[in-house]
């Protein structure tokens, strides 16, 4: 959930909420760690750690291209995590989430520092497969709410900018990568992906009535 | 910087509605996609738009990114790497709960590195530690005893040097400033100071060209920097312009408006890629400055710690309304 599980008005400053999407889940919700993080309580680092080490990892297996940087990478990650878990807010972004904003944000720095994407990741290593989540929500109860809304919000944007936004933000590929694979302008390419991701936002906002502005969570 | 209309992208077609500038950059920052000097344009977008930060589409993206790789939060962690990341932690807690909390953090960040087998160095490879680690250790005395050597005779504003009897009785303001605070990251430092960009503390100084023929002040990039902690951030634009090779050093020096003095900082070897044009790196004096009047910014070889031959200033720039006199680049050298 981008959710806000808060009723009531809308904080000034709040990126924005909706009400979460009524699906079926299997999986029982996990209490928010980050708060206890913030405060030093070593089982919640310890549980936090164990519950969002293999997104983190798998975040950087994407975006790393050694076994070392990535558990350099990984190690970076965590301790922005708990740098900063004293600044989420559950009534902003899912837990999930937010460690994504973050772990990402920490990653594209790290990718951003070395530059190495061009030289050893090779566009034809990569493909475009459309995913079985591209038409249906089969895998939805293994995703966090915000996921799921984002999955059903990406299937009514337009189908370039699907693809576009799959490449670039699911498989990681540089604007230039996705131009050679797609054989399509750059310009093109980076249009599609803003234009994408915005309306991915602006989706994400429609569905919450009580939609706010959009600062740091 | 482009003449486009600031709220107008180039790419926008005539369906659709245009993208405002701001929208473009953060979009690009969430992908990974923001190029050259566009940290800073986005940093002096948000500030006009009244916003510290905004972090809407980069949470777009995580949601984005999970959506489309369901899979990702049941990869298996490896054991070695988990444990490892147990013992960071611990030291983390450890810290958070000391009764005094910076020293505790600084305990903890130690504790971590002696305990932990698997650790790797947050921002140095495993590889390069184990092969380097000697040497920089070695390397780290020697300029440490060069360093304190050519700032023994400062004045109150640049105490520092090995633990001296006086130092250690000395007011809160001479501590070495690497025993008052955690360890932080430029990238934390940078994104942190976006954060607080809203407010009246952190000087933007932009940096002209230090060669008085070349007719106008060409600006080299900025400095970012925090009054009230006495530390800042070096953003160097044009690298090609500026008969950047390889590997380079940088050495900032600071100037001192309520002492005079100039204190220089190392940067410790920054490494260009191929394509690279930009540059940030950390300025963070081991003694407080009060009132950065002036910064000149030199560039030399790597390996060629104290006095340089071949160092190149590239860049000065002043504070408005310090009222300092210019700065000496090579006064501390």
């Amino acid at each position: 959930m981008l959710a806000g599980a808060k009723e009531g008005v809308p904080r000034a400053g709040t990126l924005f909420r909706y009400t979460p999407p009524r699906v079926s889940n299997d999986r029982p919700p996990n209490p928010p760690l980050l708060h206890k993080v913030s405060q030093g309580d070593q089982l919640a680092v310890r549980e936090l750690t164990k519950r969002y080490g293999g997104l983190v990892y798998a975040l950087a297996r994407r975006m790393c291209y050694s076994q070392g940087e990535i558990e350099d990478a990984v190690q970076e990650v965590f301790i922005a995590i708990w740098k900063s878990s004293g600044r989420f807010d559950a009534s902003i972004a899912a837990e999930e989430t937010f460690i994504g904003m973050v772990a990402r944000r920490r990653l594209i720095d790290r990718r951003r520092r070395s530059i190495r994407r061009s030289v050893e990741r090779p566009t034809e290593d990569f493909s475009y497969v459309p995913a079985a989540t591209d038409s249906g929500s089969e895998q939805s109860t293994a995703l966090s709410d915000d996921a799921q809304l984002a999955q059903r919000l990406l299937a009514t944007l337009r189908p370039e900018q699907q693809k576009v936004l799959r490449l670039s933000i699911g498989q990681d590929l540089s604007h230039e990568q996705i131009a050679e694979l797609l054989s399509m302008p750059l310009g093109t390419v980076k249009t599609h992906v803003r234009r994408g991701l915005i309306a991915l936002r602006e989706a994400m906002q429609k569905a919450n009535p009580d939609a706010g502005g959009g600062e740091e969570p | 910087m482009d003449n486009r209309h600031p709220n107008q992208s180039p790419n926008d077609g005539p369906a659709d509605q245009p993208i405002s500038r701001l929208d473009e950059l953060l979009a690009d920052r969430a992908i990974g996609g923001l190029g050259d000097g566009e940290h800073a344009e986005l940093a002096r977008l948000l500030a006009s738009a009244g916003k510290a930060e905004d972090s809407s589409l980069d949470l777009a993206a995580a949601a984005c990114s999970a959506a489309f790789n369901p899979d990702d939060s049941s990869v298996e962690l490896p054991a070695s790497l988990l444990a490892a990341l147990g013992r960071e932690g611990e030291a983390w807690c450890g810290g958070v709960h000391s009764q005094d909390g910076l020293a505790g953090r600084i305990g903890a960040s130690s504790r971590s590195a002696r305990h932990s087998a698997v650790r790797t160095p947050v921002v140095m490879g495993r590889r390069f530690s184990r092969e380097y680690g000697g040497w920089l250790a070695a390397a780290a005395c020697l300029v440490f005893g060069v360093y304190s050597w050519n700032t023994r005779d400062m004045g109150d504003d640049s105490q520092m040097g090995p633990p001296r009897p006086a130092i250690m009785n000395a007011s809160a303001d001479l501590t070495p400033k690497f025993l008052a605070r955690p360890f932080e990251l430029a990238a934390d430092r940078l994104d942190r100071w976006f954060n607080e960009s809203k407010g009246p503390n952190i000087q933007v100084v932009p940096l002209g060209s230090a060669v008085p023929d070349a007719g106008t002040d060409v600006a080299v990039g900025q400095v970012m920097w925090n009054p009230e902690d006495g530390s800042g951030v070096l953003q160097i634009n044009g690298l090609e312009d500026a008969r950047m090779s390889a590997k380079r050093t940088y050495r900032v020096s600071v100037r001192c408006s309520k002492s005079g003095k100039q204190v220089t900082v190392e940067t410790g070897s920054v490494t260009l890629h191929p394509g690279q044009t930009e540059v940030v790196v950390a300025i963070n004096p081991p003694v407080m400055v009060h009132g950065a009047a002036a910064f000149v910014v030199s560039v030399c070889s790597q390996g060629l710690m104290g006095v340089s031959q071949s160092e190149g200033v590239i860049g000065i720039g002043g504070v408005l309304g310090e009222g300092a006199s210019q700065p000496e680049p090579h006064e501390s050298w």
